[in-house]
């Protein structure tokens, strides 16, 4: 009785097979003939080599067939031309095969061929047509071998997917620089943005030599109290830090003052010194190529926090623009003052603070004709109306406000008369 | 102005609100009812026909309603919603008139908002009468003020065709001008469109505000206005009329440009510093005050005259620097009267004009030497609309969603992926974003199927902004609001009711501290400062509607 097959009756290219001196000569010589990866020899190449006696097809066969049962070949349909052609692969490569059974083998080439896309599980399981439970069992032996191992795609976070053990995915899959196990790494964007806002707002505008001209930008500014409150409410916090009073009396930092530059300036920052400025920071640990970085300087000008300006590029220059031959700068409005103020404002907002809240609602409102009236962000806007469950009288948020407008006026030192509360009489002890 | 049921709303709590319950019936009835008889309004309100025909004859004289009589038919009526809303305007206008004038202008102006429109000798009696800046006799100022605001574009003259509705203008003119009558039976594009542009020409000589209703032009009516003002009617007839008193009427329009220049510069003083923010407001104010058809501004690149624009910023500078001169009486004395060292040079000008055209102001442009700046009018109107509009989205939704409005609106079409891409957004927070704003109306999503069988995974989905709609929407979540804010107001008052008609009595106006209890004074006074506020939204959101609708 003939013993019974196992389940996997093929161990892949084992090193018992018998050699093929042909094979391993022409191996040898595609090797030699230092091709990029992935570039294929052709039949007429192959025969070329001279080592195929009297130019045998047959013996051709036998060879390529040797060196593909071994993986050291794999076989290719040629473009547009009838034929094969036979793609080298590195013998440390073809090594993974050894010791894989069928199904481990088709599932290994499928991820293998993928390259650094990665390849979905879904696939794999049409291609190969093999049970998803013994898929299971393949990518599972396949990962502990090392081989394979999982990853995820930014453009299908759902789908499981496989990548081979020694490749990095993709940038297509990976999401690029700003990507961080396929979720968008807002912390680094945010760092890459306040880095490069503070470098352009500093390029953007030239600090004010002289006291004698009116139209510093920041006159016109509303000025935010340091803390929050202004200079009334700090009578009783002055009296009780004694051991500050010193320094409270003492004459205030001058504030930088900040111009514009004069119309016709070539100076704003470009891609290129931007580039420089982040690697010089050290802002991340690896260096950002240019093109995250334009990714980035394409949303700050969508935030409004950067503003485009062309100039004609020099010879030394890559234009952004080839057609117009102009290189793109880009200037920031917020001065360098506004945006450390800016800053401060935000962080005590996040610990909580009303004043600065306000200020920022303010800030927000800042120009134009809209207005902070609660009915233009109501959640229930549109049922509110006469007759309805939601109206004027009955409305939640018109209370808040008009406390919040009171509020507004006394900060403005323009406070509201205030109702005498009315005292209840004392109660007769019986 | 396209109607909308909540203008209708918001018109109709105008009315109330200024003239009282009873022009809100009559308004209500024909702004709902459209076009209707004096019978057929008796009918819809319930009211006697005599007291219709007073309510009808009053709201004509406040310009809220339109009419037309045709030879052998009943006279028509009908709401004129433009005016309704503009009744918003009359305290910016008034405010407007005495900031860039005097009081006596403010009084003006203000005295005519209160008629609707009047001749010359009605506003001079009334101000003479009432008030305290003028002295007794004085005409001579009075007039000439008036020449002044009319001169501004502050006043406009009413002519006839602005009593009735644009359509029966139209067709009036169609019936009167007998070349327009033989164009109007050749056939053919060229013959039709001969007479297209024939009665076009004609409607927009009857309703120009730049002349009178008897055929002078601003001009020669302001030369001749000493002659002809002792009773405010000229000699002139217009072909079938005849003669017309000279009739004057606010124009309310004016604030659309007000709040144009309020915005651009607001915006400009915020990145460039106050200065540059006076300059573009006076530069703005150039082009505004040049435009010679206010209804429909033509099409053109305006020359900045950099030698008036001077002469504006430094008196505008003085303004706001708290002198007690008035703009206007710095013209009237011919001369500007601010102090040499302090004036701006015209090199300085310049420079904050390059600084500004090399900004995001994009309306602004310099020519090739540098030396001389145009302004688009058609850039200007669509960058203070955008700005408007991305001011209106960044204070109603959080982040990221003006981001992705930006990209929409910069891009147009975009696959999902491709706006994931481009915004830096994750797929998670750009999926939600976007069905809320696709669910509130902001966005709108087009399905480009890649075969017949329309299958949603052979589908591609393109999102995309479409601006028109999204003003709309602005819009109307804008007049809402201010009808709610008017409601409210309303609200207040019935609360407060019983201390309001004491307020009212001629014995107690303006000895309010005296005559009310404390607790009351105070109630009263807390009121006053509410309306305050709410009137000051509203001047808010009315300017979002100048910019966004009007300009």
């Amino acid at each position: 009785m003939p013993p019974r097959p196992s389940a996997t009756p093929t161990p892949g290219p084992s090193p018992s097979q018998s050699k093929h001196p042909v094979g391993d000569a022409l191996y040898n010589w595609c090797r030699g003939q230092e091709r990029p990866p992935a570039e294929i020899f052709t039949q007429q190449e192959l025969l070329s080599s001279g080592l195929i006696p009297s130019n045998n097809l047959h013996i051709l066969l036998e060879a390529t067939s040797y060196l593909v049962a071994r993986r050291l070949f794999k076989i290719h349909d040629i473009k547009g031309q009838t034929g094969v052609g036979w793609e080298l692969v590195e013998e440390a490569a073809a090594a993974n095969y050894g010791g894989l059974n069928t199904d481990e083998q088709m599932v290994y080439a499928s991820i293998e061929s993928s390259g650094t896309a990665g390849i979905w599980t879904k696939t794999i399981k049409a291609k190969s047509g093999v049970h998803s439970k013994v898929l299971d069992r393949v990518y599972k032996s396949l990962e502990q071998k090392g081989l394979i191992k999982p990853m995820k795609s930014v453009k299908h976070p759902q789908r499981k997917m496989y990548i081979r053990a020694g490749l990095t995915p993709s940038e297509e899959a990976t999401g690029g620089t700003w990507f961080n196990d396929g979720r968008l790494d807002i912390g680094m964007i945010e760092a890459v943005t306040d880095a490069i806002e503070a470098y352009c707002s500093f390029q953007s505008w030239k600090e004010a030599q002289d006291d004698s001209e009116d139209d510093f930008v920041e006159q016109h500014k509303r000025k935010q109290p340091h803390d929050g409150f202004d200079e009334e409410g700090k009578g009783k916090t002055k009296k009780l830090e004694n051991g500050r009073m010193a320094e409270m009396n003492a004459k205030p930092r001058k504030q930088p003052r900040y111009h514009p530059h004069s119309p016709g300036y070539q100076a704003y920052p470009t891609l290129h010194h931007i580039s420089n400025e982040l690697m010089e920071k050290k802002i991340t640990q690896l260096a950002i190529p240019n093109n995250a970085i334009l990714q980035v300087l394409d949303v700050m000008v969508y935030d409004d926090k950067l503003f485009r300006v062309a100039r004609d590029a020099r010879a030394d220059e890559t234009p952004d623009d080839p057609d117009s031959n102009q290189i793109w700068m880009y200037r920031c409005f917020t001065t360098p003052l506004d945006l450390g103020q800016r800053r401060m404002r935000e962080k005590r907002m996040r610990d909580g603070h009303g004043a600065a809240l306000r200020a920022q609602e303010l800030e927000d409102i800042g120009r134009g004709g809209f207005s902070e009236v609660p009915c233009l962000s109501c959640p229930v806007f549109e049922i509110c109306g006469n007759g309805g469950p939601v109206n004027v009288k009955t409305c939640q948020y018109l209370g808040p406000w008009r406390a919040k407008m009171e509020e507004a006026d006394a900060d403005a030192r323009d406070p509201w008369p205030q109702l005498k509360k009315k005292t209840q009489p004392p109660v007769k002890a019986s | 102005m396209a109607s909308s049921p909540a203008l209708q709303t918001l018109c109709c709590e105008l009315v109330e609100e200024y003239y009282g319950d009873f022009y809100r019936t009559l308004f209500e009835c024909l702004s709902q009812g459209g076009r209707l008889t004096t019978t057929q309004v008796a009918q819809k309100c319930h009211l006697p026909l005599r007291q219709v025909k007073a309510g009808l004859a009053g709201l004509i004289q406040l310009r809220l309603i339109n009419h037309h009589t045709v030879s052998d038919s009943p006279s028509t009526y009908s709401a004129n919603l433009t005016n309704a809303y503009n009744t918003i305007r009359a305290g910016k206008l008034i405010q407007a008139a005495h900031m860039y004038y005097d009081e006596l202008a403010a009084e003006i102006v203000e005295t005519l908002c209160e008629l609707g429109f009047a001749t010359i000798s009605e506003v001079r009696d009334r101000v003479l009468s009432s008030s305290n800046v003028v002295e007794a006799g004085n005409v001579h100022l009075i007039e000439h003020r008036i020449q002044e605001l009319l001169e501004d574009q502050v006043l406009t003259h009413l002519r006839l065709a602005h009593f009735s509705e644009a359509y029966d203008t139209r067709r009036d003119y169609e019936l009167i001008d007998t070349s327009a009558v033989q164009l109007a039976k050749l056939s053919g594009t060229k013959a039709k469109q001969e007479h297209a542009d024939r009665v076009e020409a004609g409607y927009r000589n009857l309703v120009s505000t730049t002349k009178s209703e008897s055929g002078y032009t601003n001009d020669e009516y302001l030369s001749t206005i000493d002659k002809t003002s002792s009773n405010g009617v000229n000699g002139m007839t217009n072909g079938y009329h005849k003669p017309i008193p000279v009739l004057l009427q606010p124009n309310l329009h004016k604030i659309v440009s007000l709040a144009q220049e309020t915005c651009a510069a607001d915006i400009a003083t915020e990145i460039f510093g106050r200065t540059a923010g006076t300059v573009l407001r006076c530069a703005i104010r150039q082009v505004a005050s040049s435009n010679v058809w206010i209804e429909q501004p033509s099409e053109y690149i305006h020359l900045i005259d950099l030698q008036v624009l001077k002469d504006d910023v430094n008196v505008e500078r003085q303004n706001q620097t708290g002198t007690d001169s008035r703009i206007a009486k710095a013209k009237l004395n011919g001369h500007s009267g601010t102090t040499e060292e302090n004036d701006l040079r015209l090199g300085e000008i310049e420079r904050q004009l390059a600084s500004l055209a090399e900004g995001p102001f994009r309306f602004l442009s310099s020519g090739a030497a540098g030396s001389s700046f145009f302004i688009d009018k058609d850039k200007l109107d669509s960058y203070m609309r955008r700005e408007e509009m991305l001011q209106a989205m960044d204070s109603k939704f959080q982040a990221p969603a003006p981001r992705i409005l930006r990209v929409l609106i910069d891009k147009g079409k975009l696959e999902e992926k491709t706006l994931q891409e481009i915004g830096l957004l994750g797929a998670k927070e750009l999926r939600q974003c976007l069905l809320m704003l696709k669910q509130m109306g902001y966005l709108d999503l087009q399905e480009v199927p890649r075969n017949p069988q329309r299958q949603p995974n052979q589908t591609v989905f393109l999102w995309f902004h479409d601006a028109k709609r999204v003003s709309n929407i602005i819009l109307e979540n804008t007049y809402t609001t201010i009808a709610r804010l008017i409601a409210l107001l309303k609200l207040e008052r019935q609360k407060l009711a019983s201390t309001l008609i004491k307020v009212d009595r001629a014995d107690v106006r303006g000895r309010e501290e005296q005559m009310l209890s404390a607790a009351e004074y105070t109630v009263l006074l807390r009121h006053r400062k509410l309306e305050e506020w709410i009137w000051g939204e509203i001047h808010r959101l009315d300017s979002t509607v100048a910019i966004l609708r009007d300009s």
